[in-house]
Formats: C-alpha cells, structure tokens, sequence
C-alpha cells in the first residue's frame, strides 16, 4: 500500500516536471499562402504573454499594426513584443508570392500565445492575422485556418501608387505584376475603423483606368487565405 | 461536512437578498431563493464586417432541439421576415420559444454588444441568436439550438459566425430595407426556397441596377460570438 502510495506521488512529480518543460516549448512554424496571387509581406510570427497581442479584431490598430497592415512594416510590432518579453520570429524577411510555404523554428520560452501578421499585397491595409491563440501543452501537429483582416486604418481605394506610409492613400505594389494603373478608386469610405473581417478586393478588368488598379479576375480571394501549421515539439 | 453546508447556505441566502432587491424592494420572501437565477451568462456579439449593419439581434431562449433554421431547408415565414425585415417579432412569437431579449437599436460595423442571460435551474439552456444584414435581400448571421449546460462555470466560448442566405428573395440588390427598399415579401419566386451559405455580394460596380456600394461587399465570418458563464 505505501509503496503504490510513494509510486504516485512519484508520477505526480514527473508529470509536473514534463509540463513545465513543455511551458518552454520549440514550435516548428510553416505557412502556407492559399491565395490566387496575393503576396505576403514579411510574416511575423511572435510568443507572448496573455496581456500582449499583435492586434484585436474589433478594436482599434495600433499605429505598430497600421504600419504593418499599410506597408509591411513590421519594426514596431517586434519592438513592442520584446518590450513585454516576448519572443519574434522572422518567417520571412521579403515578400513572398501566393503558393509557397514559408517555414521557421520558434522558442517560446515562457510565452504562451502565439500570433502572426503579414500585409497582403495589393491591399490598402489588408493584413493575414492570427491573434494570441493558446500553445497547447501536449506535442503535436496542430491546424489552423487564418483569414484576412483588415485594419480599419484606410480607404479600399485599389490605387497602387506606392503609398505605403501611414496616412499616406493607395497601395504600394503588386508583387504578382499584375498591377493596372488610371484607377479613379474603388471606395471612396471606410465604414468600419476597427479590425475586421477584409471585405475583399473589388477590382475590375481594366488595366489602364476603371475604379480598381486591381484586377478582378486575379486579386481576389476568400477566407480562409493562409494556412499555419504548428508543430509543439 | 458542516462548512461546505455553511457556506452553501450563506451563498443561497445571499441570492435571496439580491433577487428579493431586485424584484420587489427588500420583501425577504424565502421563494425567491428557487428563481433565484443559477445560470448567469454573458453572450456578447461583435459585428465585424465592412460596412454591413446588423438588425437589432434577437437572442432567445427555447426548447432543446428547436431550431430556428436548418442549412437546405425552407425558411419559416418567421425566419423569411427576419431574413428580408430584419423584423425579429414573429421569430420570438414561435412556440418553443420560452425567453427572449431584441435589442432597442441595430449594430453599426464595429460594434460591440452584450446581453446578460439568467436562468433557472429548471429552465433550458438552449439558446439562439439571429440578425439580419440588412443591406441584403434576406441574409442573415447568427446560431441555433446551442446548449449552454456544456459551458462550465467561469468558462467561455467563442464562436465565428457565418452568413446564411435565408432562400426566400432574389438577390436582386434593390429591394433592402437598409437602403430605404422593399423589406418583406411573402413571395418566394427567384430564389431556391432552402437556407443555404450567402454567397456574397455583388454591389453596383458588377451588377449595374445594384444599389450597394463596395464597402457593402462581406466575407466570413462577420461577426463574433463570445458566452461567458458568469454563475
């Protein structure tokens, strides 16, 4: 009897052992871009604490998650995670094209959610997004479909004219080479000044004027437009 | 033994107090202490599309197994009315239907609302949420039947909610209540008469009589569920 006692308690302590060892968990990170021809812009991948997050749906941006969401700018996204002991990681460092998977390693050390964003390109201030979901404890392979969101920070005008800056109208560039210019816009109100779903690109089939410098039959998309695959080692 | 039943005690006499408060000024009644409400929730809905404004949501309890739409089935006229109006009065009318709370005014994109759900012990928990997107011809977003009794006590869950297209007007763009046109038909011709996923829509750049803008277009999901077990 003692002894299966003794054999309990034993487990019990090599239980909270492995647990706490999980809490620092190494997570093999890969994306996958689902889209026709939109482009990601540098993927930002961050472990946080439960007060921390890269963004909110349904909340204002930061001026961090605008500069991102406008032009790719992840600088101050990265500086505000580490300033709350978080850890990023770079998925990529460039834009990367509709199709590929982009893959990393990330130490979470003690953080224990985890998020991603990446403007989508050519979007005024589309962003790809996951926010502060849970690290499982327990190793494995975990799915997760993300959608595209949209900031809240600027018009849909489908302009490309290389504004990127916050504040600053249009859309930087189209990766994919399929950018129109002419465009007299797509939108001309943002109805909704907080994170939320992305309607989509509108578009048109005029290359050289319409409303859209977009195209319709090659920027559009449906949710979900990404898809990350987490391995908790 | 003796302190668990202490305490218990303590808790049941202090649902009294608030219940007798709350409902009729101090009257210490002993009654109170069985409706006191012994599942407390918080259901909070956020509208998080573009530019689509939702109907004042409707959020009602009923009988298990009730509901109040099925994927590739026929709408109830109740349904088609909330569908094409935004009119939630016939939907809450129906018999199941044990308790429900209509918002005063719609949600704007962005928006954020939470209603307070109290519940006896004897009461099911089986709860439903419909809204329209008023400026389409009969979409609408919520869920149906979901039994709370599986959220545990200081537990939430989240929800990502769809857009259904409730299958009883054509699509035509022009006859929306939000903007200012035709809200309920009893006519079913031009549209398959099932409940089926809304497939989008198309606004005035693609569909020449439209009357909707870009900032009108949605994808899923739009809108997000949050219930919280509160007691």
């Amino acid at each position: 009897m003692k002894f299966k006692q003794t054999l309990t308690s034993l487990s019990i302590i090599s239980t909270l052992l492995a647990s706490a060892n999980v809490n620092a968990a190494n997570l093999d990170i890969e994306l996958i871009n689902l889209t026709h021809s939109i482009a990601f812009t540098p993927i930002l991948v961050a472990a946080h604490d439960q007060q921390t997050s890269l963004f909110h749906l349904g909340e204002s941006a930061t001026v961090a998650l605008q500069k991102m969401a406008e032009g790719g700018n992840t600088s101050d996204l990265k500086t505000a995670i580490t300033a709350s002991s978080g850890v990023n990681l770079d998925l990529t460092s460039a834009p990367s094209l509709a199709g590929l998977t982009s893959m990393g390693t990330l130490d979470t050390g003690e953080n224990m959610y985890l998020s991603l964003t990446a403007m989508m390109l050519p979007t005024n201030d589309g962003f790809v997004g996951l926010d502060s979901w849970k690290i499982p404890t327990e190793a494995g392979t975990y799915t997760i479909m993300l959608n595209a969101y949209d900031a809240g920070t600027e018009i849909n005008d489908e302009i490309i004219n290389g504004g990127g800056m916050p504040g600053t109208p249009g859309i930087p560039a189209d990766p994919s080479g399929n950018a129109g210019t002419g465009a007299t816009g797509a939108s001309s109100n943002e109805a909704n000044d907080k994170v939320h779903i992305h309607p989509g690109n509108v578009g048109d089939t005029d290359a050289n004027g319409g409303i859209s410098d977009l195209n319709s039959t090659v920027h559009r998309w449906l949710n979900p437009v990404a898809k990350l695959v987490v391995t908790v080692k | 033994m003796i302190k668990i039943k202490r305490q218990k005690y303590r808790y049941l006499s202090l649902f009294a107090l608030t219940a007798a408060l709350s409902a009729c000024g101090g009257n210490d009644n002993e009654d109170h202490v069985v409706t006191a409400p012994s599942h407390v929730y918080e259901v909070t809905l956020m509208n998080i599309t573009q530019g689509q404004i939702f109907s004042p949501p409707a959020l009602t309890t009923h009988t298990q197994g009730m509901k109040l739409w099925q994927a590739g089935k026929t709408a109830s006229i109740a349904l088609e009315a909330l569908a094409e109006s935004g009119d939630s009065s016939q939907l809450i009318a129906l018999s199941g239907i044990t308790s429900s709370q209509v918002s005063n005014a719609p949600m704007m994109p962005g928006d954020m609302q939470t209603w307070t759900l109290e519940l006896a012990s004897t009461d099911t928990l089986n709860v439903s949420l419909a809204t329209m997107l008023i400026n389409t011809n009969d979409g609408f977003t919520g869920f149906t039947d979901m039994d709370l009794s599986a959220i545990a006590l200081g537990e939430s869950y989240q929800k990502m909610l769809v857009v259904y297209d409730a299958g009883t007007e054509m699509n035509d763009e022009v006859a929306l209540p939000g903007s200012g046109g035709e809200a309920f038909n009893a006519s079913r011709a031009g549209d398959v008469d099932r409940v089926y996923a809304h497939a989008g829509v198309l606004t005035s750049h693609e569909l020449s009589s439209s009357v909707l803008l870009t900032e009108h277009k949605f994808d899923n999901p739009a809108a997000k569920l949050i219930i919280k077990r509160m007691q």
